[in-house]
Formats: structure tokens, C-alpha cells, sequence
């Protein structure tokens, strides 16, 4: 089984290629806002430097989000694309989520930085299922914190992407036409209407 | 025997999702438009990041539609053909990282598709482009004349200073109060009333280019000026006022484009193309100095995918295709 890993959703790109959960291959790359023009290029490289051909993947892990819209946007299109095109298991996982994989506290908070004291905020048990999943303030992640005495986990840790192929080996697939973005937050038009 | 080329269109330039199967350039085996625009004439207009989120939403399920209505499979297409501008940059690019997906996994060629040639080429599949020809482009975002002396060569000769034709167009109908997109409904009430008010025909010199924003302002006024003295407006009159001097300024320069360029062949694209005021008088005028016009059948006047893939066809015969860090571009021009 080869699986493709694909988070688009910050700056840092990371692609890469695993085989029965071990790593064989990884692109980290920090490409501000070249994500259009580089992921399937590296897609594309890290297949071929693998000798593997496309057909050859078997499952894509997508990080959907949040992030940078148009980031999340790119990562998830190719993604959704390409399972659809070869019927292989695809499987969606929240940035959120990625960055607590691995980590094995109660509670775990994941925080990421959405700027002017604005935080894509993920709460999860010890097991991984999601409690919360929301845009908030720095109040609120101080009070979920100290509600559920959670570790947080911010992006100065990284992901693990072996562990995450282990957890997305156990989860189901999902339909492509279903995987979307995760933006947590509705476009600005949107939000005016509804005041 | 030369063998047959399928080429798979894919256009998200703005607010459609659009793909097609195109053989050879001129024969339309399937289309699939799935159009936002339900949505977005709740906000009075397109709003991009609403249309970007839609299009991701929608580009697997109108790629299956399409195999399916077409009853291929992606290993018959010969190439992919996308827009990869001018656009809105976040609906753009859901198309083209789609198409260089499709690429990457098929190992097909990569076509990047002008909007504007795909607009043009939409009159391909009425019937075969005859050249040397020029090309009115009108539609929402576009105001053009173009001059083609063979296939997917293009030499612009005039084009709009500031605000397109469509967008003018809309505007008016927002002034008067008619729901987004209000420009064919304009053009329909310009069909009702007379020409009675005094608005000046925009740009009306010698050259070949086009301002629509100082005819935008006059409407505005006189609306704001009629209202101001109590008096009420007819709608229909203002309409027929309005679309007269617009599609006189827009005809009496295409013809004479024509003549000095020596053409004989005229084809319009676009979503203004649609217009009956304007189909009218050009069909009028073209008759009295022998050109040919061509326009697109209604279906193709909007953005859709089949034009993308007929203007791709006669791209890859050129040999322009693109490896797989093709980026969606918001303001490229086709004239480099």
C-alpha cells in the first residue's frame, strides 16, 4: 500500500510518500503563495525519483484545512482529483487534528495562529475524536484549556506524518465528490448577510 | 486516416464549472455547465471567494457528469485544455490544478487555454473560422477587437479603456433597479421603449477603443436628476437609449476595422454576444458592406467549457502545451 500525504495548508508544503506506514520519501518546502505552481510539479518528482508510478498510489491523505484558504484550496483539489480519477481511498484529516497525532495526553488543544488574536482552535481526547473544532480568541482557548487541563499543541510541533498514515489506515474512505475544504470560517460576504 | 483528437475543456474562469469533450476542434461530444448564479445574485454580483469555494465543491461531480453523458473513460481523451486566464484567480485555479492532476495521473498533454481565444473559438463549432478575420470579444469582463490571420494567431487592434461592455451593462441595470445579471434584461426592455434621452455615444473617434464608464456616469445622473425633480424615469426608453449608443459606437468601429483592415470575415464572442440589439444592427450593417458575421449560438455566448476545448485543439496543433507548473494567471493578455 503507498500513500500519498499532501498538506498545502500553510506556507510550508510538505509532500510525501509512504509505504505500510514508513516514510519513503518526503518535499518540505517553504513556497509563500507558489503553491499553485509548485505542488503537482513536486507531486509529480517525488513519484518519479521513487520510481512509482501515479497508478501505482493507493490511498491520499489530504490535510483539508484550516489554513491558507488558497492553499488548503490547491492541496485539496489535486487530492480530490486524483483519488477520484484512480477510485483510491482518500482520506481528510484537519490540520488541527494532524498536529495532535502522536501525542497521547487526555486532552489535547490544537491552536494555530489566524492573526489579531484569531485561533483555528481543535479540541480532542486522547483517542482523537474531535470535541471541537472552531475559529475563537485567545479567551477562548485560554478557558478550554483550562476546562479540560488539555495540552496544547501549537505549530512548533510538527507533524508526524508516519503516525498520521497509521491512524488514516484505520479510518474510512471517503466519497471524493464529499472532501472539502475545512475553512471554519464563512466568506466575508456571507457573514455580512447574516448581521 | 489522421487520427481523431479528443480534447477535454476545462473552464472555472468565474462563476461556471464547465467541462467538455471537443473531437477535432469543431464537434461538441458533451458539455457539462454547472452554473452559480443562483447564489451569487443574492449578493448582487459574484463574489470570488464564495465562487472558489463552490467550484472546488463541484469539479469532481461535473468531471463524472461529463464521462458519463459523453460515455467515455479519461484514457480516450488525447489532451487536457484549460483556462488558465483571465479570471478570478481563486475560481481559475481550482480548474487548473484539476487539469494538471489529470495530467499527472493519464500522462496526457496539457493545453493552456486563453479565456478569450476559448470565446472566440465558441463560433468553431457553428462552423469552421475563415480567415484573415476580427473578432468582436464583448462579455462581462471584456471589451476587444481582434484581428486573426490564421488559426490561434492574435493581433489586438482596440479595446476597452476602462470598464467592459457587460460590466456597463450590468451597472446600468443595478441604477435602474433590475436584478443581477441585469444586462440582458436591459437589453430586452431596450426592445419596448424609444429613444428619447440625451446620453452621448461613448468614445466616438477615430480609434478603436472603447470607454463605457463615462456613459455608466450619465445614466447615473440622469436617473439622480430626474429623481431629484420628482419626475419618474421610463425605464424602457432610458434601455433603448442606452443600448443604442452603446451598440452604435460598437458597431461603427468594428466596421471600420474591417474595412481597413480589408476583412471580410467578422465573428463576435462573448456573453454580449447574446444581445439582441446588438446582433441586430451588426447583421444590418454587415449585409450593407458584404462581411460575414458570425455568432455563437446562445448556450455557447456564456462561459462553458466546449469553446475551451475547440480553441485547445488548434493550440496543441501549434505545439503549445504546458508542463505541470502551469499557473492560473488573473490578467494575462493573449498578444505576447
Amino acid at each position: 500500500m503507498i500513500s500519498l500525504f499532501i498538506d498545502t495548508s500553510d506556507s510550508d508544503v510538505s509532500i510525501a510518500l509512504i509505504r505500510d506506514q514508513k516514510i519513503l520519501s518526503k518535499i518540505h518546502e517553504d513556497i509563500p503563495r507558489k503553491h499553485s505552481t509548485y505542488v503537482v510539479k513536486f507531486i509529480e518528482d517525488i513519484l518519479k525519483e521513487n520510481n512509482i508510478t501515479p497508478q501505482d498510489v493507493t490511498e491520499i491523505i489530504i490535510i483539508n484545512g484550516p489554513g491558507s484558504f488558497t492553499g488548503v484550496r490547491i492541496g485539496v483539489t489535486i487530492a480530490k482529483t486524483y483519488a477520484y480519477l484512480l477510485n483510491i481511498r482518500i482520506i481528510p484529516i484537519t490540520s488541527l487534528l494532524a498536529r495532535v497525532i502522536g501525542h497521547k495526553e487526555d486532552y489535547l488543544l490544537s491552536v494555530i495562529d489566524a492573526k489579531h488574536d484569531n485561533y483555528y482552535i481543535g479540541l480532542y481526547d486522547k483517542n482523537y475524536n474531535t470535541i471541537i473544532e472552531k475559529f475563537g480568541n485567545s479567551n477562548e482557548v485560554m478557558k478550554l484549556k483550562e476546562q479540560y487541563q488539555a495540552v496544547v499543541i501549537d505549530k512548533t510541533n510538527a507533524y508526524n506524518i508516519e503516525e498520521i498514515a497509521s491512524y488514516a489506515k484505520n479510518l474510512k474512505s471517503i466519497n471524493p465528490h464529499a472532501v472539502n475544504p475545512v475553512y471554519l470560517k464563512l466568506p466575508q460576504a456571507m457573514e455580512e448577510k447574516q448581521c | 486516416m489522421k487520427k481523431d483528437i479528443y480534447i477535454l475543456g476545462i473552464e472555472t474562469s468565474c462563476d461556471e464549472t464547465s467541462m467538455s469533450i471537443i473531437k477535432n476542434g469543431t464537434w461538441e461530444i458533451a458539455t457539462v455547465v454547472l452554473s452559480q448564479i443562483d447564489i451569487h445574485k443574492n449578493y448582487g454580483g459574484v463574489v470570488p471567494e464564495i465562487a472558489s469555494r463552490n467550484h472546488i465543491e463541484n469539479i469532481t461531480i461535473v468531471l463524472e457528469e461529463l464521462l458519463t453523458k459523453s460515455k467515455m473513460q479519461i484514457e480516450d481523451i488525447t489532451a487536457i485544455g484549460v483556462t488558465y486566464g483571465p479570471g478570478l484567480i481563486g475560481s481559475l485555479m481550482i480548474g487548473v490544478e484539476a487539469a494538471k492532476t489529470i495530467s499527472l495521473v493519464t500522462g496526457k498533454p496539457l493545453i493552456p487555454v486563453h479565456h478569450i481565444a476559448g470565446h472566440i473559438y465558441a463560433n468553431n463549432l457553428e462552423h469552421r473560422l475563415t480567415f484573415p478575420l476580427i473578432a468582436l470579444v464583448v462579455s462581462g469582463g471584456h471589451t476587444e477587437l481582434i484581428y486573426m490571420k490564421e488559426d490561434y494567431s492574435f493581433e489586438k487592434i482596440g479595446g476597452t479603456l476602462d470598464d467592459a461592455i457587460g460590466e456597463c451593462y450590468d451597472k446600468v441595470a443595478k441604477i435602474i433597479g433590475l436584478e443581477y445579471p441585469g444586462g440582458p434584461k436591459v437589453d430586452k426592455l431596450a426592445h419596448l421603449g424609444k429613444d428619447t434621452y440625451d446620453l452621448p455615444i461613448p468614445l466616438n473617434d477615430k480609434s478603436y477603443n472603447f470607454s463605457f464608464s463615462g456613459i455608466k456616469s450619465a445614466v447615473i445622473n440622469l436617473v439622480h436628476n430626474e429623481n431629484q425633480r420628482g419626475n419618474q424615469v421610463n425605464i424602457e426608453n432610458l434601455c433603448t437609449t442606452f443600448q443604442n449608443r452603446v451598440v452604435t459606437v460598437l458597431v461603427k468601429k468594428t466596421i471600420s476595422a474591417l474595412k481597413e483592415k480589408n476583412v471580410h470575415n467578422l465573428i463576435v464572442a462573448g456573453g454580449v454576444s447574446a444581445n439582441k440589439g446588438l446582433r441586430e444592427k451588426l447583421t444590418e450593417e454587415c449585409q450593407k458592406e458584404n462581411i460575414e458575421v458570425s455568432f455563437p449560438r446562445i448556450s455557447y455566448c456564456t462561459d462553458n467549457a466546449a469553446m475551451i476545448g475547440a480553441a485547445a485543439y488548434y493550440a496543441y496543433q501549434k505545439g503549445i502545451t504546458s508542463d505541470l507548473t502551469l499557473t492560473a494567471v488573473a490578467t494575462d493578455t493573449l498578444y505576447k
